[in-house]
């Protein structure tokens, strides 16, 4: 019983993301902050697997292939079950407006341009997420690795 | 004499008039001459002129005002439209005596010149019929011309564009991988591996700052190329220099302590906002301040001056001064000069890429302000700008209401 409260409290992060090297990364650094994280990495299958498990929170990647990340954004508010998915966009793109696209027109919660602090990352997801109690990494950590 | 003319000597000359006796005149007053080979097309109504000139496009068209379907007015805008609007039409009008309005509204209407009837002298015809054909000639010339430049221009355009949009990907695809490597160094250096060894924390620590370092001078390779193609735009927004000084000071305040500088700031009190890009400027004062704490030793002072200046304190003058080496003459010279790099040898420690202080410059120049290095040998250096205080907060408020009038 406990198991399953312990369960029920691990949000979930979908990462979309075409270098596969950077999501990596940050799925190190998520579960280690204690969430469940998913990758996708192309645009299509960001969309798919956003479908698939309704994710607390998706980390989005702008330059993509397959439709690119605004794509990405516009698919997932169009959806009533995928809407409220706050999302986070990523970019190593340094255009002017970029970031007031991704909040104004694509109701982003944040926008981070690469490379980024993790730390600036994870308060972002935090704040997000409305996560008062951090996990400890060390204790999930142990817990998954039961 | 044949050499003076622009186009070709053998012109073909198309006279319209209803009357023959007056088109025979015409043609007597024209041929035998001296330096053009002139040939004749005859017609006596504006339809047959119109169909001619469609199928011959004669050199010039010598047309009365008196024709019996139209009149020559109508003839020849008639003719322009087969010219294309704006195109020159080679036209000389026939009118009647004491008839200066025709001819008036026959040069509006495109012909190049206008006899009058019954005073027309061989001399005065060729001469009209000469010009009309020579303006017509250096018009078309004017026009082809001014269409090559045009596209050009276009051409111009469209590289600039694909320049731009090409150091936009380039500063991505460095970007990326460089993005997923320091994120690994930072997931080792944060312990999530395991804990670290001092060595291991020192060296990884060093690898994280390189990667820091190359993310900067993409940033840098980016701006200079938004300059280069007229892509920087300035954000302004009322904003305190004391402020902005402040804020970049607080994050560089590790690297200065670790490097045993002392650092100082003195803004003076009570200054007025201004307007700039927070961003711009920012990056700006960062940009000197790291060169300073580059070429200052352990030990060494660095200071930061906000102050007003100029006759009436219409300026805001931020310096950044440093104890370091110092900047030779003939180095300070060009400092700010794109690619322009002083090795350590020449006094100025680190390279890179030569365009730190060129994108300060043009970020201030955006601004209106100035900015200019005095510097001494073995004391060292002072890096200034100037932005001036706008006295028109009101004036830059006051351009929302003109726009939506």
């Amino acid at each position: 019983m406990l198991q399953r409260n312990r369960r029920e409290r691990v949000r979930t992060i979908l990462i979309v993301e075409d270098d596969e090297k950077l999501a990596i990364a940050l799925a190190v650094r998520l579960k280690a902050s204690g969430y469940r994280v998913f990758a996708a990495y192309d645009a299509l299958t960001g969309v798919c697997q956003a479908v698939k498990h309704e994710p607390d929170l998706i980390l989005l990647d702008i330059a993509m292939p397959l439709g690119g990340g605004w794509s990405v954004a516009e698919r997932i508010k169009s959806m009533a079950d995928t809407a409220a998915i706050p999302i986070i966009f990523i970019t190593a793109l340094k255009e002017p407006g970029l970031r007031e696209k991704a909040l104004e027109k694509y109701g982003a919660v944040g926008f981070l341009e690469k490379p980024f602090e993790a730390s600036d990352l994870l308060s972002m997801i935090h704040e997000a997420l409305d996560d008062s109690t951090e996990v400890s990494s060390q204790v999930f950590m142990e817990s998954t690795d039961r | 004499m044949k050499g003076t003319h622009l186009g070709q000597t053998r012109v073909h000359i198309l006279i319209v008039d209803a009357d023959p006796a007056d088109r025979e005149a015409c043609q007597r007053a024209i041929a035998g001459w001296p330096d053009r080979e002139a040939v004749f097309s005859e017609v006596a109504s504006a339809e047959e002129a119109l169909q001619l000139y469609r199928a011959q496009r004669p050199d010039c068209v010598v047309l009365d005002y008196q024709l019996p379907d139209r009149d020559g007015l109508e003839l020849l805008r008639a003719l322009q439209g087969e010219e294309g609007a704006s195109a020159p039409l080679p036209a000389v009008m026939l009118t009647g005596h004491g008839d200066e309005s025709v001819a008036a509204e026959a040069l509006k209407l495109g012909a190049q010149d206008y006899c009058v009837k019954g005073r027309i002298t061989p001399e005065g015809l060729r001469r009209a019929i000469d010009r009309a054909i020579e303006r017509v000639i250096l018009l078309r010339k004017i026009e082809a011309q001014r269409r090559e430049l045009e596209s050009a221009n276009e051409d111009l355009r469209r590289m600039n564009g694909e320049i731009r949009a090409w150091y936009c990907a380039l500063a991505h695809e460095l970007k990326t991988p460089l993005s997923s490597a320091r994120e690994f160094l930072a997931i080792q250096l944060d312990g999530l591996n395991g804990p670290l060894n001092e060595q291991q924390f020192q060296q990884l620590t060093l690898a994280k700052e390189s990667c820091n370092q190359l993310a900067g001078l993409i940033d840098d390779l980016f701006d200079a190329a938004r300059l280069d193609t007229g892509k920087m735009t300035v954000h302004p927004i009322p904003a305190s220099m004391g402020d902005i000084v402040g804020r970049v000071l607080n994050s560089m305040a590790i690297a200065v302590e670790d490097k045993g500088i002392h650092l100082k700031c003195e803004v003076e009190p009570g200054l007025p906002h201004i307007l700039v890009d927070e961003h711009l400027i920012a990056q700006v004062i960062r940009n000197l301040l790291n060169n300073a704490l580059k070429s200052t030793g352990k030990g060494g002072e660095v200071v930061v001056t906000v102050r007003a200046s100029g006759k009436s304190q219409e300026f805001i003058l931020v310096s950044v001064s440093d104890t370091g080496c110092g900047i030779e003459k003939h180095h300070l010279k060009r400092i700010f000069d794109r690619l322009y790099r002083i090795d350590s040898n020449g006094s100025l420690h680190g390279i890179g890429l030569g365009l730190g202080l060129a994108i300060c410059r043009e970020s201030v120049k955006l601004h209106n302000g100035e900015m200019w290095a005095e510097s001494e040998p073995g004391k060292g250096s002072t890096f200034s700008f100037t932005i001036p205080i706008s006295r028109g907060t009101e004036q830059f408020a006051g351009d929302a209401p003109a726009e939506s009038a």
